[in-house]
This record gives C-alpha cells, sequence and structure tokens, in this order.
C-alpha cells in the first residue's frame, strides 16, 4: 500500500458518501467508490468493498434509497439516491464536521505556535 | 424522535434478517458488477484482462468475508450467533449421544417428578381458593381448657349464637356439618352422595350467588322452615341434565323429599368437590364446622379474642360441654387461614415428599454436573485451542452455557411430558379418600415452575464445567500430555469438585434410603400391629335402613333376620351388626356420672364411647374377653340390663375396682339407668394403630326398647377364607329380607385396613421410588465418572502393571479412589436423615429414629451401588493390555 493514502477517519465515509450522492445524483456503488478517490485525489484509500457496509447503514437510517438499474455497460446495478432526510442529515453533519474540523484546525495551529 | 429512529433500524434489521438470501444474493451481484466495472477502466488504463480483474478483485476484497459483514451490517448478526452456536451445540451433543442421552433424562426424570410433586403442593397448599378475598375467610375452632385438642375443628352451636350477633371483628358467620345420604333425583338412581346441610349465612360469607334460582333462608333452618335444598352443577348436569327447569322440582334425600331453589356454579366446591347437595341446617345440631369472614382491617388474632370472649358468655353446656369437647372449663377459640381439610392434614407428608423430590432434583443437577466436568477436562484442549485461535473467553463461556441451554431444553421438555403422564396416574397413586386432587392441574404457575426449574438445573449444571474453563491456560494444557496424565488424586481443582460432587449426591442417596427403610418399616408395623381384632376373613357392608321407611324396632327386626339367615350360610361361622365399626365410623363419647365407689361419696362425671352391637359381635370381629362373659340369648328386652366395657375402661375409669357388677347410669334406654358390667374385652383400636385407645361401652341394641337408633348399621360376616367371596351371599340376603334396602361399602375388613394405611403406603411408595431412582442416578454417575478416570489413567495403570503391580494392587487403587468418597457420604446422608427423623417422630410406628436395622441397611445398599457401578470401569482397567497403553495405541 502507498504510503501517502491515509486511511478513512472513523464515520466520515458516511458523509463522504451522503456529499457524493447529493452532489451527483443517483448512482451506483462503483460509481461512489470512484468519485471518492478522484475528488480525495488518490490521497485517501478507499476499500472499496466496505463502500458497501456503509451504504446498507445510510438503508436503514433512511437518508438514502436504492433500486436495480442499468448500468452505462449495460450490466444491473444496484442506484443509490440521497432522501428527503439524507439531505436534513447531511446538513447537520456538514455543519458539525465544519465546526470539529475548525476547532481542531485552531488547536493544532496554536500548538504549532508555541 | 430518537427513539423511532432506532426502531426503524430494528426492523429493517428483522425483515433484512428474514430475506437473507435473497440479499446475500443481490450482494453477490452487485459486488460482480463492482468487479466488473473496476476490471473495465482498469483495462482502459493499460492492463491485461487477467491483471484487470486481478487487480479488482483485490481492491473490493474477498467476496465471503465482505458477505459476513454485510450480513451482521444489514441483519441481526447475534442471533446468526447464536443460531451458529446452537447449530455447533447441537452437532456435539450429537456427537456426544450417550452423553446426551444420560444427560437429559436424568434431567427429565428430576424435572418431571418435581414438576408434579409441585403441582400437587401447589394444589394442595397454595393455589388460592374460588372465593371473593379469600384472605379474609377464616376457620374457626372451639376447645375447652382440660378437654382435647380438636382434632377436626368445629364450634358449638351456643358459642355460634353468642358470637353471631354484632360481632366487631368478623363480617359473617357460617357453619356447616357434612353426611352421607341416599339421594333420588331427576332420572338418576338412588345413589349415596355427601350433602352439606348449611347455615344460610355460608353462602353470604363465601359470597357465592346460584346461577339459576336462589338461596335458601335462615329462617328454613327452623323446624317449621321448608325443605329446600341447592345443587351442585355437576349433581344438576348429572339428575337434570342442565336443564332450567330443575327448579322448583322435588328430589328425595333419604325417602324425604326436598324442593330444588337453586344451582350453585360449576366452580363452588365447598367444603369439597364431593358435596352434591346443600340443605339448612337443622337447629338442632349442637355442633358443626364454622367459617368466619373478618371485617377489613381486624387480625385474625382479634377474632381469636373476641371469640373466647363470646364462647364463655354463651350458655354453659354442661354435660354436653363435656361429651363434645372431653370438659366442660372455660371455651378458647382458635382462628386459621381458610384451606381445604385435606389440605391442613397432607401438609407435612407434601412438604417431605417435595423435599424428598428435592434431593433427586440435586442428584440429577450434580450427576450432570459431574458427567459434563469430566467432559470440560477432557475437552480441555478443543477449549484452549478455540481460545488460541481467537475465540474470547465470553464466547467459549457462552458456548458451553448454549449446550447447557441445549440440554436444559430436552430435558424439560421431557420432563414435561412425564409430568402430564405422571398426573394422569396421579388419581391411582393418592387414593381420593386420602388427598382432593380437584385443584391439582397442570397449568400456568405450574409450568412456570417447571420453566425456571429447567433453567436454574441447566444453569446450575452448567456453571461448574465453566469454572473450571475458565481456569484453562494454553500452555499448560497444550504442554501437558493429554492423553494420559499419571495420578489421579484429588490434585487439581476440577478433581475435587468431582470428588465433592460424587460424595454430595452418595450422601442425598444415603438420605433417601434411609428415610424409605424408615417409613418401609413404619408401613410394615402399622399393617401388622395387634389392633385388638382378627382383620383376616372378615367382610364388613354397611346397611342403611333409613327413617322412616325403616324405624327403629323394625331395622332391629331386619338385622335379626339377616344375621340369623347369614350364619345358617355354610361357610358363615359368625355374624354381627354395630352401629360403630372399626375403620368406618367416627364415634362421638358419651358423657355420664359413674356412681361412687363408697357410699357417701360423689358421682364422677366421665365420658365413654357407647356403641350397641348384636350378639356374637366379639367373637365374629375376633376380639378377646378378658374377663366375665359375652351377650347371651337370655339378655333380652325383658332381662336386666347388662354392658360388656373394654380393658381402657376398667383401667382408667373404674381405678382398681372389680369391673364385674358395677352399675353405669347410661340412659340408652327408656325406663332403665341401671347398666350392669358383665364382662371386660381386650381394648380395640378404632382407627389408626397408633391411636391411644378410648373407654369404651358395648351394649346389646336387643336390650334397648326404642330399637336401634343408627340408621346405618354396620355388618361384620366370619367366614372360612375368602371372604369377598361372599359379597353376593350377603347381598342377597339382604335383598331377600329387605328388598328396599340396599348395602353400601362392601369390604373385607383387611381392604380397609390396607385403605387405612393408603397414606403409608404413598408415602412408601413416593419415597421408595426416589430413592430407587436417586440411586440408580447415583450409580450411572459413578460409572461414568469412574470410567473416564480409570481410562485417563490406563497409561500409570499400565506402567504399574509392567513394574510388578498385582491385579489386586490396581484393584487396591480404585477403591482408594472410591471407598473415601463414598464413606463420608453415606455417614454424611444417614446423620442427616436420621437428624430429621428425630424432628418427625411422630410420622414413624413401631420403629425409633435411631433405628439399627436402617443403620444396617444403609451402607449395604450403598455399598452394592457403589460396587456395581466401579465393577465395570474397575475390570476394563485390569484387561487392559499394558503394551498397548504405554505405546499409546
Amino acid at each position: 500500500m502507498a504510503h501517502d493514502k491515509s486511511p478513512i477517519l472513523q464515520g466520515t465515509l458516511d458523509l463522504m458518501v451522503l456529499k457524493t450522492l447529493e452532489a451527483m445524483g443517483p448512482m451506483h456503488g462503483y460509481g461512489i467508490a470512484r468519485r471518492i478517490e478522484q475528488v480525495g485525489e488518490e490521497a485517501i484509500q478507499v476499500n472499496q468493498g466496505t463502500i458497501y457496509l456503509c451504504l446498507v447503514r445510510l438503508l436503514q437510517q433512511g437518508w438514502i434509497s436504492a433500486e436495480w438499474g442499468t448500468s452505462e455497460h449495460n450490466r444491473r446495478a444496484k442506484f443509490y439516491a440521497i432522501s428527503r432526510a439524507g439531505q436534513k442529515q447531511l446538513v447537520a453533519e456538514t455543519r458539525n464536521w465544519t465546526r470539529i474540523s475548525g476547532v481542531i484546525g485552531r488547536l493544532l495551529h496554536q500548538g504549532a505556535r508555541r | 424522535m430518537r427513539r423511532l429512529a432506532r426502531l426503524r433500524r430494528l426492523s429493517a434489521r428483522i425483515r433484512a434478517w428474514f430475506r437473507q438470501t435473497a440479499l446475500d444474493r443481490e450482494f453477490a451481484e452487485e459486488l460482480d458488477t463492482h468487479v466488473d466495472m473496476l476490471a473495465r477502466e482498469n483495462q482502459r488504463r493499460g492492463m491485461t484482462p487477467e491483471a484487470a480483474r486481478r487487480d479488482a478483485k483485490i481492491r473490493v476484497g474477498a467476496l465471503p468475508s465482505l458477505a459476513e459483514q454485510h450480513r451482521a451490517a444489514r441483519g441481526l448478526p447475534q442471533i446468526d450467533t447464536l443460531v451458529h452456536d446452537l447449530r455447533d451445540a447441537c452437532r456435539g451433543l450429537r456427537r456426544r449421544l450417550g452423553f446426551t442421552v444420560v444427560a437429559v433424562a436424568t434431567i427429565g426424570l428430576g424435572i418431571g417428578t418435581t414438576t408434579t410433586l409441585f403441582s400437587v403442593t401447589y394444589g394442595l397448599l397454595l393455589r388460592p381458593l374460588p372465593f371473593r378475598d379469600q384472605a379474609q375467610l377464616v376457620r374457626l375452632s372451639e376447645t375447652r381448657e382440660g378437654g382435647k385438642t380438636a382434632g377436626r375443628p368445629f364450634v358449638s352451636r351456643e358459642t355460634f349464637r353468642a358470637w353471631r350477633e354484632a360481632s366487631a371483628t368478623l363480617d359473617g358467620l357460617a357453619g356447616w356439618n357434612v353426611e352421607a345420604a341416599t339421594v333420588e333425583a331427576g332420572h338418576r338412581a338412588p345413589e349415596r352422595v355427601r350433602i352439606v346441610n348449611a347455615k344460610a349465612t355460608l353462602f353470604d360469607v363465601l359470597d357465592v350467588q346460584p346461577i339459576r334460582g336462589a338461596l335458601f333462608r335462615t329462617d328454613d333452618e327452623s323446624n317449621g322452615g321448608r325443605p329446600v335444598v341447592l345443587l351442585s352443577y355437576a349433581e344438576w348436569q348429572r339428575a337434570f341434565d342442565g336443564r332450567d327447569d330443575a327448579i322448583g322440582q322435588h328430589i328425595r334425600i333419604d325417602g324425604q323429599p326436598f324442593r330444588v331453589v337453586g344451582v350453585l356454579g360449576e366452580r363452588f366446591r365447598f367444603p369439597d368437590a364431593q358435596a352434591a347437595l346443600w340443605r339448612p341446617m337443622d337447629r338442632t345440631i349442637v355442633s358443626f364446622d364454622a367459617i368466619g369472614r373478618l371485617t377489613p382491617g381486624a387480625s385474625m388474632l382479634q377474632a381469636a379474642e373476641e371469640g373466647t370472649a363470646r364462647s364463655r358468655s354463651a350458655p354453659d353446656l354442661g354435660r354436653q360441654g363435656t361429651a363434645l369437647f372431653g370438659s366442660n372449663g372455660p371455651g378458647r377459640i382458635a382462628v386459621e387461614p381458610l384451606r381445604g381439610d385435606s389440605a391442613a392434614a397432607a401438609r407435612p407428608v407434601v412438604l417431605l415428599v417435595l423435599a424428598a423430590g428435592a434431593l433427586l432434583v440435586l442428584v440429577a443437577t450434580s450427576n450432570v454436573a459431574s458427567l459434563q466436568l469430566t467432559r470440560t477436562v477432557a475437552r480441555r484442549r478443543e477449549l484452549a485451542i478455540r481460545s488460541a485461535i481467537g475465540a474470547g473467553p465470553g464466547r467459549i463461556a457462552r458456548q458451553i452455557l448454549i449446550e447447557h441451554g441445549v440440554i436444559g431444553a430436552l430435558a424439560g421438555t421431557a420432563g414435561l411430558i412425564l409430568a402430564v403422564w405422571l398426573h394422569r396416574l396421579l388419581p391411582v397413586l393418592v387414593p381420593p379418600s386420602i388427598v382432593s386432587l380437584d385443584n391439582v392441574t397442570l397449568d400456568g404457575p405450574v409450568v412456570m415452575f417447571t420453566i425456571t426449574l429447567t433453567m436454574v438445573v441447566s444453569l446450575a449444571s452448567g456453571v461448574l464445567p465453566l469454572l473450571t474453563a475458565k481456569r484453562v491456560r494454553l500452555v499448560d494444557v497444550l504442554l501437558e500430555d493429554g492423553q494420559a496424565p499419571i495420578g489421579g488424586g484429588g490434585r487439581t481443582q476440577a478433581s475435587r469438585v468431582l470428588w465433592a460432587l460424587m460424595a454430595g449426591q452418595v450422601a442425598m442417596a444415603a438420605a433417601l434410603l434411609a428415610g424409605t427403610s424408615l417409613i418401609t418399616r413404619s408401613f410394615v408395623a402399622v399393617l401388622g400391629a395387634d389392633r385388638g381384632y382378627a382383620p383376616s376373613d372378615l367382610l364388613t357392608a354397611r346397611l342403611p335402613l333409613p327413617a322412616p321407611e325403616f324405624s327403629r324396632a323394625r331395622r332391629v327386626a331386619v338385622l335379626d333376620e339377616v344375621l340369623a339367615r347369614l350364619r345358617a350360610t355354610p361357610g358363615v361361622t359368625h355374624a354381627a351388626a354395630t352401629d360403630i365399626f372399626p375403620l368406618i365410623d367416627l364415634e362421638f363419647p358419651r358423657a355420664f356420672d359413674l356412681p361412687p365407689a363408697r357410699q357417701g361419696d360423689l358421682p364422677t362425671p366421665v365420658r365413654a364411647m357407647a356403641r350397641t352391637v348384636s350378639t356374637d359381635y366379639f367373637t365374629t370381629l375376633g376380639m378377646r374377653l378378658l374377663r366375665g362373659r359375652d351377650f347371651m340369648a337370655s339378655d333380652t328386652i325383658d332381662g336386666a340390663p347388662v354392658v360388656v366395657v373394654n380393658q381402657t375402661f376398667a383401667r382408667r375409669l373404674l381405678d382398681g375396682r372389680d369391673p364385674l357388677g358395677v352399675v353405669l347410669p347410661l340412659g340408652w334406654s327408656s325406663g332403665r339407668r341401671d347398666w350392669q358390667i358383665v364382662g371386660v374385652v381386650d381394648d380395640v383400636r378404632q382407627r389408626h394403630a397408633s391411636d391411644p385407645p378410648q373407654p369404651e361401652i358395648f351394649a346389646c341394641y336387643c336390650q334397648i326398647r326404642e330399637g336401634l337408633l343408627a340408621e346405618e348399621p354396620v355388618i361384620a360376616v366370619r367366614t372360612v377364607g375368602a371372604p369377598e367371596s361372599y359379597t353376593d351371599v350377603l347381598r342377597q340376603t339382604v335383598r331377600d329380607v329387605a328388598p328396599s334396602a340396599s348395602l353400601d361399602s362392601v369390604m373385607t375388613m383387611s381392604d380397609r385396613l390396607r385403605a387405612s394405611a393408603a397414606g403409608w403406603q404413598l408415602f412408601t411408595t413416593l419415597l421408595g421410588t426416589f430413592a430407587l431412582l436417586a440411586t440408580g442416578l447415583v450409580a450411572v454417575g459413578l460409572f461414568g465418572v469412574l470410567s473416564y478416570t480409570l481410562a485417563r489413567r490406563s497409561r500409570e495403570l499400565s506402567l504399574r502393571c509392567a513394574l510388578g503391580a498385582q491385579s489386586t494392587d490396581i484393584l487396591g487403587i480404585v477403591v482408594r479412589q472410591i471407598l473415601p468418597m463414598a464413606a463420608i457420604g453415606t455417614s454424611v446422608g444417614l446423620g442427616v436423615a436420621l437428624l430429621v427423623a428425630r424432628t418427625l417422630r411422630s410420622w414413624l410406628f413401631g420403629v425409633e429414629a435411631i433405628d439399627p436395622v436402617t443403620l444396617a441397611i444403609v451402607p449395604v445398599a450403598v455399598a452394592v451401588v457403589v460396587g456395581a457401578a466401579v465393577v465395570g470401569p474397575a475390570v476394563r482397567a485390569l484387561r487392559t493390555d499394558p503394551v498397548a497403553a504405554l505405546l499409546g495405541r
């Protein structure tokens, strides 16, 4: 494994998947994994299989929905879409994330100055 | 909101769990597509098709592991593990079928018997009666200072009347007594049933309403009262098919017409399930059973105080008081919770038997625990390896508990089936005459008990193995030569626990055996005791001759004729009749003034059991005439009135006076108060062999001017062998003499004796069965444990053989391992049993609590059982081929 790829922070995969679906519209699992890797400019490493565990969790929360469709290569694939509840959750989570990362950033900065 | 979300997640998980296969397939397809797309992308970037596909598979992950995680994330992983463990446990149990069968059978046996015992206990002692606010219902009983303690609780009419008015502690008082009567009702043939003479207030106190018609009123109790009757639900169904027009119809009770005014509900059983009719109690009845309902807030103690005060303010009973209570001293009222009488009588027996049942369950549990323990020790390697490859201690504990849960569930089911079967057998085992089983059913509370017991037992038998399992240290176990450890004594924790378990089992079995021995010896003594008469070759029957069809004079005529014909029958040596007969009747004593020995002294008030008999009574029963003479043909109605007394009368009441010639002022026959004692007979035990004899007076009814008072005399016939074969002759004779009369309760005296000892018999059977089962279980357990430990030591034993040990040496090793355990177990068990027996001495008859026979028998029995269990494994140990064992084959 490349040393410049960091593992995904616990709990952040949910947020990434939700944001991806909100930004890109309905997508299948491969597309989601691909998109996250692209945006992360290959800096974060996604264990592609684990995307599906995350999708199950989100489905059970009712934040996304799923239905079978046909992929661009004419294969049967499951397409996931963000739901209204998921959008609400995304707003809340985003705010939360911004706040925490701000706090952490300030904290780290301060430490560096000393 | 949050809870709602959690609920939704749970429901999604449950739905997903049920669609397991479909979802697995979908996920596999989804992943497949994913790999496909990734491979395509790789290829586009210039990889060869094979490399592209390989890389895609690696980056996605292995399907089985992913599928597992996916399943856990979407479904119910706890249940999946549980199912997995269950399947594992079942597989393991099936592999060790012998152990499983023994464990299930052992625990099932214990649970089945204990469930049955519990249902009996619960039904008799604990189940609430079906009356409103049952806790307020109390049973009243009256005694007098200096009198006897009440056998059956009752109160006198005077006390009842004095208390009835304006009681501060009772909301109501009611009384009743029970009798048997011939009843003709509806389309049913005449039959003798139990009828209850009740105060009208009985139904108020119990707070019951009739389901048809009305109750009777207090003024029905007077002489001018209406002859009315209430039917039990069962009687209503039987005689009138449950028709509404039963109300207003007449039924005959001993020939007298009574009008049906009401029917009581199906669940109304008072005082017991045999009660078929209730009619107003005649006001002339002087004593009866009584209950009351406490006013809210009043205690039983307060009620007893009030009752005692009221009883002392009641009119003096005089001689009647002496007759009823044995003394006419100041009264005392006792107040107890209302319970069935049979329940009160059965309480100590039931509790003792329940204790025996508990011992059996304990034996069964420790048995399975010790078997499991040996298994767990054997499985130490397996468990060690399991924990080596990552099973946490929790997981291993859970696995063992689940195994025991499965055994417990199987055993519980087996136990319930056994209990259902035993319930069908109960009426055979427990004669209804001793204990009424109306309330004994297998229902909610009983099944709850079974389930709890099953859980406790399976947990208990699982905990010991668990404690040793937790101690498993991987390296030790793997380094240890699992095949053949050297030495087997009490070295390890597990073997010490095992030793204690086995000793405990032996102790419990020994205790049960000792109890059985004591009770069996008592039972034999009861049956064989000298009761003052010869029960063999004696046929007895009751011959009801109710008024008004049979006048008192007519009864004498019928009896005389029947007896004369019987005496003329070939094979009949003697025949006699009486009003009160041993084992059949309870009798009430008669009080009178005994004339002083010397002129000028005051007469002494005494009481004695008085009964009227026919001639030839003493010879028919085989009673011993000690002094004077029997009744003779010359003792006629015009002759001088004579009586015969028993030895206790002569000893206790006559104070060393010569009984012959003493004149008793008995008011038996009009115009005669000078009955002279002409003979003394030996004492007869009226009911139980252990009853103290009472003073008794016998008169011949041929000398009583009014004829025979008793409506239901008893006929006794002494035959030349096989008394039961004379039943038809007896019936035919009665039919010939009095066609409208019919015999009741025709039985040989030996059968009556056995029936009277049925309680003993039941107790003996139950305890004996438990003792046998427990001993059998101990044998099985010992066999299992020994087989196992000796097999484990086979290499050591072979080594010893190879070094020159003889068979006797090997046997010595086995015996040394067993003997101390068996000896200590037996001593402890015997000690406990004898301690219990000492406190329950009153239950023994003709045998001391410290009984030498029991002390000798029990160790021998234990030795035999232990020996039997040891023989197999020991022989196998001796037969082991030393070379093969040493080579590890």
